[in-house]
């Protein structure tokens, strides 16, 4: 019975809330040309957003691209948008994204993620901003108002420099 | 100077292309300033931002009712924090927030749509507590005085719906196909569809819903007793429209029932006795900008509700020769009118203002009696002849202090030509120490209109009206603690104190309702909610209330009430449930010398599968799986052993998504 359920659990889906989703959905594209230097950490001229999933969020992943795509259909800034979907197990450094997005995960795997994303200096966005602790670099949370978060501690790593403008709307997390 | 030519264009060059660089930026800027304000709009608007305003909601969505097995609205609001149900005439159920008055109808509001359903002959909405779930995306609970709509008056709470076919989420609205069977011969089915062209959108819901239930109740103030007819046949159709700026909202609603435990609580021993009740509300609405920060609706409603019953009062044994039969052929026609500025100019401040006016007017009012078998009949006015008119204007500031602060300040006056003038203040704190941690302080002033029954009703063989009855009023104050243990998981701790002036009820040696004096609520809520094994959801609440409100006595409401459910999901596509509930034991008004109303838990099982490839869900639940015998409180008078509620009942239902 144990195992059963060892069994069943591993093979579930972790909660999304839906409207949080379509809300960095639709934003998280547009931070990333906020990136005075996005011309270069464009794949052959497109820019690309690896969402980087476990196992069992596979169907949620489908679900933010979607959103994304129909949010962009396809185009972003001029640029071609393309939507990567990324099993954590199949990660491969050598295929850098323009930008990365984390979903829900194990810690371990998340630093690994942000840690190749900060090296390349590729924004990394989370689903969840307690990931700041994983180091992602840019999250978002919904309160009385819409809130983008910027990691403070991890900004260094990254080295990335924003547009001026881009300070204004976030807030950074200590 | 030649040389000078490539540099200068390679300066203009570069110049203007940090121009129109500086250009894109801008245009981003001002999207994603956009999306920010669009988006906070659309998390204020759908409560998903709740723990974070200055409220205390408790908001159930479609995806939690349908795990559940949860089939109706009232099945839904049973989960609730602080919620009981009591048993009126005729079975009308009646949820009771927080043990306030469980003796009147109209303790709390019910909005569908952003349209108030309460009707003025008794302040009630018993008629939609059978809503099924599946044309619900949303419900939303206030607990305590105020509403989420400026011009709403909760007086003990207020319960928001919001339909599958008026969804407000940004999300797209898919088309269904739902029916249900299980005990009691029930059997429903229904649709919800949209159809979008261009600027215009309509959606719409159906269903029809048929039960015949029947429950024992003990021997009557004539000495019957016997299986009461609890049958139900209702259907809706919901219509929402939309093109440009004009909206259109409506809904056309039957519900023809059995007249259960009977209209002046005596056993009916004739089988064709019937309570049908047909509700019909439409409201038209026109938007527009004055400029980006003020918007302005103006809104147009219309609302009636028929009434007929045919209840055998007094049996043959009692009144000769054929029983008393009481018959009722009423109806009240309401028309409002509204309009509203939402003004966002200045910094931080959200205000909403507006006027609300409605007139109310009785149609149909005839109540017959007959004693020889519905052969002849004498007739009289079941209301002295009146109408009721409103004007309100309200103001309410919504007042973003800080990232860490938030308040909330509003102001409502009533003016009615029957009963006094009422000013309703509200005022909010919230305090967001960080992320996880939130406080709020809320005081807010309500009252409830006495309803025409109350105040109108002709001399009836159970119940007489008082001309001059005044609204009971209430000063709520409340204090709130949120603590977010992960992003989807929460305890919240809320307590309360409420102070009841002028409490209208019947209980009193002429059972004539009247301002009955005052009385004091206080209690807390806690609620816990956390995700365990990834996705399943363990959630638990339990309510507290103690104080007085009859006499000095804390009657017909249950001090501890404790619910919760558990969601297992043995994988993406199929999961379990589990739902609980416990209430205490109910005491007595202190003329009312029986035994307190025992105390009760019920356990329902669900078991759902939904097929991710053709979007069918299969759901089969059992409800009160322990066969619990259980009671809600009756008139000492009538029915001095209390009214036995639904055994074991189980429930198929299926869902198509297209």
């Amino acid at each position: 019975m144990i195992v059963l359920l060892i069994v069943t659990v591993s093979s579930m889906a972790t909660e999304y809330d839906p409207l949080l989703l379509k809300t960095q959905a639709s934003i998280f594209p547009k931070i990333i040309l906020l990136d005075k230097d996005v011309e270069s950490k464009l794949e052959s001229d497109k820019i690309v957003i690896s969402i980087v999933y476990s196992e069992n969020d596979f169907e949620n992943a489908i679900r933010l691209k979607n959103l994304i795509e129909d949010s962009y259909k396809k185009n972003l800034a001029n640029k071609v948008l393309l939507v990567r979907l990324v099993d954590f197990r199949e990660f491969e450094k050598e295929n850098i994204a323009t930008a990365y997005y984390l979903m829900q995960g194990e810690p371990d795997v998340h630093k690994s993620i942000t840690s190749h994303a900060g090296k390349n200096r590729r924004v990394c966005f989370s689903y969840n901003y307690k990931d700041f602790e994983n180091n992602a670099l840019i999250s978002l949370l919904i309160k009385e108002k819409t809130y983008i978060y910027l990691n403070k501690s991890a900004v260094h790593a990254y080295d990335i420099k924003f547009n001026p403008m881009f300070y204004k709307i976030v807030k950074v997390l200590e | 100077m030649y040389k000078n030519i490539p540099c200068y264009f390679a300066g203009l060059i570069l110049s203007l292309s940090a121009h129109a660089e500086d250009s894109i930026s801008a245009d981003l800027f001002n999207q994603l300033q956009q999306d920010i304000q669009k988006y906070s709009e659309i998390a204020t608007e759908t409560k998903q931002n709740v723990d974070y305003m200055p409220y205390v909601v408790s908001v159930l969505t479609a995806t939690e009712l349908e795990q559940l097995g949860i089939v109706t609205l009232r099945e839904a609001l049973a989960i609730i924090p602080g919620v009981d149900m009591s048993v009126g005439m005729a079975g009308i159920k009646n949820p009771i927030l927080r043990g306030s008055n469980p003796y009147a109808f109209g303790q709390s509001k019910l909005v569908i749509d952003g349209v108030a359903v309460n009707d003025s002959l008794f302040g009630g909405y018993s008629q939609y507590l059978e809503m099924p779930t599946q044309i619900i995306q949303r419900i939303e609970v206030v607990r305590g005085p105020g509403s989420l709509l400026s011009h709403v008056n909760g007086y003990a709470g207020s319960i928001h719906v919001i339909t599958k076919a008026n969804r407000d989420d940004g999300f797209a609205r898919p088309d269904d196909m739902f029916a249900a069977t299980g005990s009691h011969d029930y059997k429903m089915a229904g649709f919800n569809a949209s159809h979008v062209q261009g600027d215009f959108e309509v959606n719409t819901d159906l269903f029809y819903q048929e039960h015949d239930l029947t429950l024992p109740v003990g021997a009557d103030l004539f000495g019957n007793s016997g299986d009461t007819n609890q049958s139900l046949e209702n259907y809706h159709l919901g219509v929402n429209a939309s093109f440009e700026n004009f909206q259109l909202k409506s809904r056309f609603a039957q519900n023809n029932s059995g007249v259960s435990y009977g209209q002046s609580f005596s056993f009916s021993q004739d089988p064709t006795d019937y309570l049908d009740i047909g509700n019909n509300y439409i409201e038209l609405s026109y938007t527009f900008e004055i400029n980006a920060k003020i918007n302005v609706i103006m809104a147009l409603g219309y609302f009636d509700e028929n009434r007929q019953l045919q209840n055998k009062m007094m049996p043959d044994s009692v009144m000769l020769p054929g029983g008393r039969y009481f018959l009722v052929d009423y109806s009240e026609q309401t028309l409002f009118q509204q309009l509203e500025f939402k003004i966002n100019t200045f910094d931080q401040h959200s205000i909403t203002s507006g006027l609300f006016l409605y007139q109310s007017d009785i149609g149909d009012n005839i109540g017959s009696a007959s004693i020889d078998g519905l052969l002849t009949f004498t007739t009289a006015a079941l209301l002295e002849d009146t109408d009721r008119n409103l004007v309100s204007f309200y103001i309410d500031d919504l007042i973003n202090v800080s990232e860490k602060t938030s308040m909330q300040v509003g102001l409502k006056f009533d003016q009615y030509n029957d009963v006094d003038n009422q000013l309703s203040p509200r005022v909010a704190y919230v305090y967001r120490y960080d992320d996880d941690n939130i406080y709020k302080l809320m005081y807010t002033g309500s009252y409830r209109e006495p309803s025409w029954r109350e105040q109108y009703l002709m001399p009836q063989p159970l119940f007489n009206a008082t001309r001059d009855v005044e609204e009971e009023t209430v000063d709520a104050y409340e204090a709130a603690y949120i603590h977010k243990t992960a992003l989807h998981s929460h305890i919240k701790l809320n307590v309360f104190y409420l102070e009841n002036k002028d409490q209208i009820h019947a209980q009193n040696p002429a059972n004539a309702f009247d301002n009955s004096g005052d009385g004091e609520l206080y209690g807390l809520e806690m609620e816990y909610k956390t995700r365990l094994l990834n996705k399943d959801q363990f959630y638990l609440n339990y309510s507290f209330v103690d104080g007085n409100n009859v006499g000095d006595e804390l009657a017909n409401s249950a001090r501890n009430m404790i619910k919760g459910y558990y969601i297992h999901y043995l994988n993406d596509d199929f999961s379990i449930s589990g739902l609980f509930r416990y209430i205490d034991e109910k005491d007595r008004p202190a003329t009312d010398l029986r035994n307190p109303v025992e105390s009760y838990g019920l356990v329902d099982v669900s078991a759902r599968y939904q097929t991710s490839k053709s979007d069918l869900s299969y759901a089969f639940s059992v409800k009160n799986i322990f066969n619990e015998e259980y009671f809600l409180p009756s008139l000492v008078s009538r029915y001095p052993g209390d009214f036995q509620q639904e055994g074991r009942s189980v429930v198929f239902s299926l869902k198509k998504v297209f």
